[in-house]
């Protein structure tokens, strides 16, 4: 029977520039710089929606999660990425630790995203502001030296 | 026995030297802690070492919404930290109880339905903590920000935590051909229950429609736990020691401490 899928065998150069092939990219990074004292899981789960009840657009959330082995594998998830399981973007993007707090337990709204992209281009440059914060480095260098001792 | 007990003090620093007392007269063993925007976990530390016993926080980190203080040496250990939940694991015997501890957005202004997508967010992680630890001992304690008649509370797609022991007894029930398990609510048995002191945990009576005490503060367990849980322990603490919590109207005097009121519960350990 002849192949008839208009691919061939996938690999991965055919992710790079995906939201999460550029979040797989960075956790290598990641993994090399510190050591592989401390790596990261990505895992997504699938929303659970309430059909009634429900016009949140994303369907899929992916933790990315920085591990710390030596402290009984505990993790932290450093933001969560929103996407389309049947597309690459738009996806949305929710840190964990925000300078909102304190305001959102007063008025919180699932449509304020901390960052929504539209294409490669918006959501690097999202992903570099996160990655690169001072409170991101400042996770990383506690778990690290928890871990060290 | 294993007590517990979970507050938020509303970034209340003058809350601080009522926890030596409150846990001293309650013999807890765990305390939880939200909103102590400002208060170093140094501190409260310090003050715990009035009761007499050597408590320590498990891993605290930036951007936590709880924080867990106990004395039980090295039997408890933190797992995960997500955008608004802390999960322990605590020895217990042969296995593992899955301590989860929560404090969600307030949805004063919001519709509840949003909220949803966090309750769902949280129980696909619990469900993957339990796998790991191989454990279906899980509690998950916190200021919820829903009654326990909340549609993310009670539905199969939030926390699908129900009042009914029975039902909950089966451990799920399956929708649309996929399994949902149950957790137990017992915080029906406290809502509005006008034997008590106090109605709820939280005081709130400005809009048209008004259940005037929330019970925002909960704890729900999954059913294997039900035999292990001391239904007549469980409380709305408005007393600590002669000092009341409540102010003239007997409303939590939120001036003075916090607007929420501490919950405390208690559960059987395994040998």
């Amino acid at each position: 029977m002849k192949d008839l899928w208009g691919f061939n065998k996938l690999n991965k150069d055919d992710v790079s520039g995906t939201p999460h092939g550029i979040l797989k990219e960075q956790a290598d990074l990641f993994e090399k710089k510190t050591g592989d004292t401390l790596f990261i899981r990505m895992q997504t789960r699938k929303l659970r929606f309430d059909p009634d009840n429900d016009d949140f657009e994303f369907g899929l959330a992916t933790h990315f999660e920085i591990v710390a082995p030596a402290l009984d594998s505990y993790s932290y998830t450093l933001f969560t990425l929103y996407s389309k399981p049947e597309r690459n973007y738009p996806v949305a993007l929710e840190k964990n630790m925000n300078d909102k707090d304190e305001l959102r337990d007063m008025v919180w709204e699932r449509d304020e995203m901390d960052y929504r992209c539209t294409n490669e281009d918006t959501f690097v440059e999202a992903l570099k502001e996160i990655l690169g914060s001072a409170d991101t480095t400042d996770i990383i260098k506690n778990l690290y030296s928890k871990s060290y001792i | 026995m294993l007590n517990i007990l979970f507050w938020n003090i509303k970034n209340n620093i003058n809350v601080i030297p009522l926890l030596p007392k409150l846990c001293t007269e309650n013999l807890i063993n765990i305390l939880i802690l939200s909103e102590t925007k400002g208060i170093d976990n140094e501190y409260i530390l310090r003050r715990l070492e009035e009761t007499g016993k050597t408590f320590r926080v498990e891993l605290p980190m930036p951007g936590n919404r709880t924080f867990l203080f106990h004395d039980q040496g090295l039997q408890i250990k933190k797992v995960k930290d997500g955008k608004f939940f802390s999960a322990f694991k605590l020895l217990n015997g042969p296995s593992i109880i899955l301590l989860v501890t929560v404090h969600l957005p307030s949805l004063l202004h919001q519709t509840e339905s949003v909220i949803g997508h966090e309750g769902s967010i949280i129980i696909a992680d619990i469900l993957k903590l339990e796998a790991e630890l191989d454990t279906n001992k899980t509690v998950i304690v916190g200021d919820f920000n829903l009654n326990p008649f909340s549609d993310s509370m009670v539905s199969a797609y939030g926390f699908h935590a129900i009042m009914c022991k029975d039902t909950a007894l089966k451990n799920s029930r399956t929708i649309y051909g996929e399994e949902y398990k149950y957790f137990y609510n017992p915080m029906w048995s406290l809502h509005g229950n006008n034997k008590n002191n106090v109605l709820g945990t939280y005081y709130y009576h400005t809009k048209p429609t008004s259940y005037v005490w929330n019970m925002f503060d909960q704890v729900i367990i999954r059913p294997s736990l039900i035999n292990f849980f001391y239904f007549d322990k469980m409380e709305i603490i408005d007393m600590i020691e002669e000092t009341s919590i409540l102010n003239l109207k007997r409303k939590p005097n939120s001036k003075d401490y916090s607007d929420h009121l501490p919950l405390k519960f208690s559960l059987r350990l395994e040998e």
